[in-house]
């Protein structure tokens, strides 16, 4: 039977567990990052996955066509985006390049970086 | 056209060497229009990295081109040439590469880049020399002389070369400042940075460089600016090292690391794009330079050629 402290200690932990589902909703990137810590296989998509999205740990955990499935959600723009934040692809770079021919420069460079990284 | 060699250099590790020499590299050849040449001494290769990628560096040294093959040269004693081990192209500024597509040439880089192996031929040379009763002075004294024959041919080719020195002083990297018209030292304002470049500075000119002070441009780099920062800044500019001409203050800049990450050995980017919100201190770094080497008599020719 539980005790009026027992009361009080769920009540607090159901705060503590909304306060989090609440910011598990507004900050994908903490959504991510716990996904990751607890293993599940979780696929973002849209303008999420391009936020989330590290192209060269994709390339590196996933072949081609998972690379380029992540990236097929993208909008051309989401696209850009991404490979401008992980520094893949100048703007210069990209000029002209519909959204296969940046997939398959930003698989190149990704799988390129990677490697470099890792040697 | 007779280069003006100026060695990046400092006993402390991690002060921005290599990023400075990018930095300086790209500026003089974007506003400048100079031909600038990255001669890179240092096995660890990050200028190399910087201008060429590691596949690039990689590619360079397939194709028989690195600093490596100088040291060679000296080793099996024959004459020294750098020109065949220079990489004609490390540009990735855009507007660079679109004005020589037009055969309208207004600034370049090249670059003589490292690879590991350097150092891997370093100790094989310095074991030779030292079981034939050398020493590391008489080392350094013929290494600089095998350098100063190897660069004859290089000086009426570029209006700059910038050699990027290891950040101890080994008998390679003595006769990379051996030969050095002027000396540009990065430091960081902080106190073991302060003690590593007054080091430096107090050796170089008991050892190489008796007027070293007066050759010397020193640029602040990484700088947070936090009380403790400017304090020390203010010590090094005014205290130690008070007869060096100081250039810009670099901040700490997520700008300038992405900066030294090329994409790949073919991506492009416009200098704005490149370099951001930082362009007008890359701006600065290079025209304070051009005006220390005019102020010293080092070169009076260069002249803004972009704004």
């Amino acid at each position: 039977m539980a005790t009026d402290s027992d009361q009080d200690a769920f009540t607090k932990l159901d705060k503590f567990f909304d306060e989090l589902r609440l910011e598990i909703r507004s900050n994908p990137d903490l959504a991510a990052r716990l996904v990751k810590a607890i293993g599940a296989d979780v696929t973002f998509e849209g303008a999420l996955a391009a936020k989330l999205v590290n192209p060269r740990e994709l390339a590196s955990t996933s072949d081609e066509a998972g690379f380029r499935a992540a990236f097929l959600q993208m909008t051309l723009a989401e696209t850009k985006s991404v490979l401008r934040a992980h520094n893949l692809a100048s703007a210069v770079d990209m000029k002209g390049l519909n959204q296969d021919a940046l997939i398959d420069m930003a698989y190149q460079r990704a799988v390129a970086k990677a490697a470099e990284r890792n040697t | 056209m007779t280069a003006t060699i100026a060695a990046i250099a400092n006993l402390k590790g991690g002060v921005g060497k290599s990023t400075t020499t990018v930095m300086l590299a790209d500026s003089l050849a974007y506003y400048f229009g100079l031909n600038v040449l990255v001669l890179d001494l240092d096995a660890q290769a990050n200028s190399s990295q910087m201008l060429l990628t590691e596949q690039g560096v990689h590619a360079a040294s397939e194709q028989g081109k690195g600093t490596h093959h100088l040291l060679g040269q000296f080793l099996e004693g024959r004459k020294a040439a750098a020109g065949p081990f220079i990489m004609p192209n490390a540009v990735s500024l855009e507007e660079l590469r679109a004005a020589e597509m037009k055969s309208e040439r207004l600034g370049w880089i090249s670059a003589l880049p490292a690879h590991p192996q350097l150092r891997m031929d370093e100790l094989t040379l310095e074991e030779e020399w030292y079981s034939r009763t050398g020493t590391p002075t008489t080392l350094a004294e013929a290494l600089a002389r095998h350098f100063q024959n190897g660069f004859d041919d290089l000086l009426p080719l570029y209006d700059v070369i910038l050699l990027d020195c290891p950040p101890h002083l080994s008998p390679l990297s003595r006769a990379g400042l051996a030969v050095a018209d002027v000396f540009v030292i990065p430091t960081l304002a902080d106190a073991v940075s302060s003690w590593g470049t007054k080091q430096f500075v107090s050796w170089v000119s008991e050892n190489v460089r008796a007027d070293l002070l007066d050759r010397s441009f020193s640029v602040i780099t990484r700088f947070k600016n936090t009380n403790y920062a400017r304090q020390m800044r203010s010590e090094l500019q005014n205290v130690y090292l008070k007869d060096i001409w100081f250039g810009p203050t670099i901040p700490e800049s997520v700008q300038v690391l992405n900066a030294m990450d090329r994409p790949a050995p073919d991506s492009y980017d416009t200098f704005r794009g490149k370099y951001g919100k930082m362009r007008g201190d890359i701006r600065r770094l290079s025209e304070e330079f051009v005006e220390f080497l005019h102020a010293r008599k080092w070169n009076e020719s260069f002249k803004l050629v972009r704004s």
